[in-house]
């Protein structure tokens, strides 16, 4: 077959722009925020963790009692009503108020003992990672020595030895809290400092603090993130379960944990909502940092990118 | 091997070591001796008894002699109730934990294999997402609010099961079904990414190519290659067992180890604290080290002394 010559166009010339990126670029974090915000459960989960957040901050205010004030003439053992939303204990107190206020204690544990955790192990494993050999040999071993402790029974000794109060169950909690975070920390900096922009800094002369502060350690923020998701709720659910020892924070303070653990005589009683609200609270709590967490991971895992 | 062996050997014992120390040293800085608290005795008595239990020597001699009781298995006595030793009390109450722990793990291992499989192989679907939603409500509910609700339910106001205490084989079900509700989780997560990871691999294509009926690919093929990740987990299970009976066992008011430790622990009974302590830790250091050369045993891809811990 044969086609005539008029029938063929000329192309246009080549544009200049074109080879110009359309498409806005999308960074590291606003790739990651684009996966998180497909994942529901996830998002669902953030929404109820600033929520619960918002509500140990403000819900001791919304009534007009405080957590260790007592009733003990006509308040005891009330049922949830519109004066006491979420009914009173056995001393007359409003359960409302103490649930909030036990939430604001559990969530500063969790967050603080997470911190710290995410402090010590990102200088740890980060000296140990970026140094190598015979540095991080040292630093290894004896965290393989520790890491071989049973966390909570360590954490039962210095407690039976120490005061309870909340910063030494604080304490406590990150004596070897931190040594998981050392480790994500160590492998990812090992993987990270093969990689040509470390030699490139180090060539410009930078200091190896800075090598570690400002180019390692930035670009292992997501592993470190998850893992910081996930010690919130352990060091929550460690608390509560201390308070079960009597190792928890000390009357009239009370955490979700102290209030499950006093409640549990009325099982067989009437009085469910004295242990069901705090019961309620805790599990949603660790619920909704453990999908978050899930999700968190989920979407900043680069091998599950497409 | 060999040499694999004799590092975790001498690494379990540097464990134990620090452990034994630790509790030591934290033993001794509490202020005071054992007795301040008793009523007042008198001066002979009190003599008596520090040169008894070696309280009256000088630190280091204290040290010593408590290295060389450990070495022999003798982890001292109580306190509060003078005639009983530690062993005694070990020996009394770590059985009846033993079986409640070994019928949780049971349930766990079986239970979360069958689940996770399930929804591996409904992946995806209906049954994936129901078990999947199971598994992340286990692991967020404390084992400690789901004892009471147990207790209110099954035990009281259906009245199937006893509520509570020591008895028979019906006593046990709760506290188990309470200990083994994270495990279970834990487990069912695992089996659940395990088999979606073997499905994916090329020799379950050849398996399926070669004309195998779908029951037989997955006993002899997913199966067995997806189960061997549940051995890594085990030291983290047990030590989640252990600790879970402190609160379980006191909850149902079962006469074990932990409820046991739980009243020593309000009593400030020192040294039965610093004895179980030490039993409990060697008990889970000795778990840890026995899984890691089973898992190295069953499955060779796995190199010596090269497994990352989770």
């Amino acid at each position: 077959m044969e086609i005539p010559a008029e029938k063929f166009e000329r192309a246009p010339r080549r544009q200049e722009n074109e080879e110009a990126i359309k498409r806005p670029s999308v960074t590291y974090w606003q790739d990651a925020w684009r996966r998180l915000k497909k994942n529901r459960l996830a998002m669902a989960g953030l929404v109820i963790i600033c929520l619960l957040v918002i509500m140990s901050i403000i819900g001791p205010h919304l009534l007009p009692y405080t957590y260790y004030e007592q009733n003990l003439e006509n308040g005891k053992n009330l049922a949830p009503s519109s004066e006491h939303w979420f009914g009173t204990d056995d001393l007359g107190r409003d359960v409302f108020v103490r649930t909030w206020h036990g939430a604001r204690i559990s969530l500063i544990i969790g967050i603080t003992a997470g911190l710290i955790d995410l402090i010590i192990g990102v200088i740890y494993g980060g000296i140990a990672g970026y140094r190598g050999g015979r540095v991080d040999e040292i630093m290894m071993r004896i965290v393989d020595v520790l890491w071989g402790l049973p966390y909570l029974l360590v954490v039962i000794m210095l407690l039976v030895v120490l005061k309870p109060g909340l910063w030494t169950i604080i304490i406590a909690l990150t004596v070897t809290g931190w040594l998981n975070m050392a480790r994500v920390v160590r492998g990812q900096v090992m993987q990270l400092k093969e990689q040509e922009f470390v030699l490139c800094a180090r060539t410009l002369g930078a200091s190896t603090k800075r090598i570690l502060f400002k180019h390692l350690i930035p670009n292992a923020i997501g592993p470190i993130l998850v893992m910081l998701s996930f010690t919130i709720p352990n060091a929550i659910f460690a608390e509560a379960f201390l308070s079960f020892l009597g190792l928890g924070v000390q009357a009239p303070v009370a955490s979700l944990g102290t209030m499950i653990e006093s409640s549990l005589i009325v099982v067989l009683s009437d009085e469910w909502w004295r242990l069901a609200f705090p019961a309620g609270v805790i599990s949603l709590t660790l619920l909704s940092f453990n999908v978050f967490g899930d999700g968190l991971r989920d979407a900043l895992d680069p091998k599950m990118r497409k | 091997m060999l040499r694999y062996v004799v590092k975790r050997i001498l690494l379990m014992l540097l464990s134990l070591w620090v452990i034994a120390t630790l509790t030591f040293v934290l033993m001794k800085s509490i202020p005071g001796d054992p007795f301040t608290s008793e009523k007042k005795l008198p001066e002979q008595t009190l003599k008596n008894l520090m040169a008894h239990y070696h309280l009256d020597k000088p630190l280091p001699t204290q040290y010593l002699i408590y290295m060389k009781n450990l070495a022999n298995f003798d982890l001292g006595f109580s306190i509060k109730s003078s005639t009983r030793s530690v062993n005694e009390i070990i020996a009394d109450g770590f059985p009846v934990s033993a079986q409640l722990g070994i019928q949780a793990i049971l349930i766990a291992l079986i239970l979360g294999i069958i689940m996770g499989s399930t929804a591996a192989l409904r992946h995806n679907r209906l049954p994936d997402y129901a078990i999947m939603v199971l598994a992340v409500i286990g692991i967020s509910i404390p084992s400690f609010v789901l004892a009471p609700f147990l207790q209110k339910y099954i035990g009281w106001q259906w009245d199937l099961l006893p509520i509570a205490g020591w008895g028979d084989f019906t006593h046990t079900i709760l506290p188990s079904i309470a200990l083994a509700f994270l495990p279970l989780a834990l487990v069912t997560r695992l089996m659940r990414s395990s088999v979606l990871d073997v499905q994916g691999q090329d020799y379950i294509r050849t398996a399926q190519a070669k004309g195998l009926p779908p029951v037989r690919v997955f006993t002899h093929h997913i199966l067995r290659n997806a189960i061997f990740p549940i051995i890594t987990i085990m030291g983290p299970l047990v030590a989640g067992i252990l600790t879970g009976s402190f609160v379980i066992e006191k909850i149902f008011s079962i006469p074990g180890l932990g409820k046991r430790f739980v009243e020593d622990i309000f009593n400030r009974d020192y040294p039965v604290i610093m004895g179980v302590t030490i039993f409990y830790s060697a008990f889970l250091i000795l778990m840890n080290f026995i899984v890691d050369l089973v898992y190295t045993w069953v499955d060779p891809r796995v190199k010596l002394g090269e497994r990352e811990v989770e």
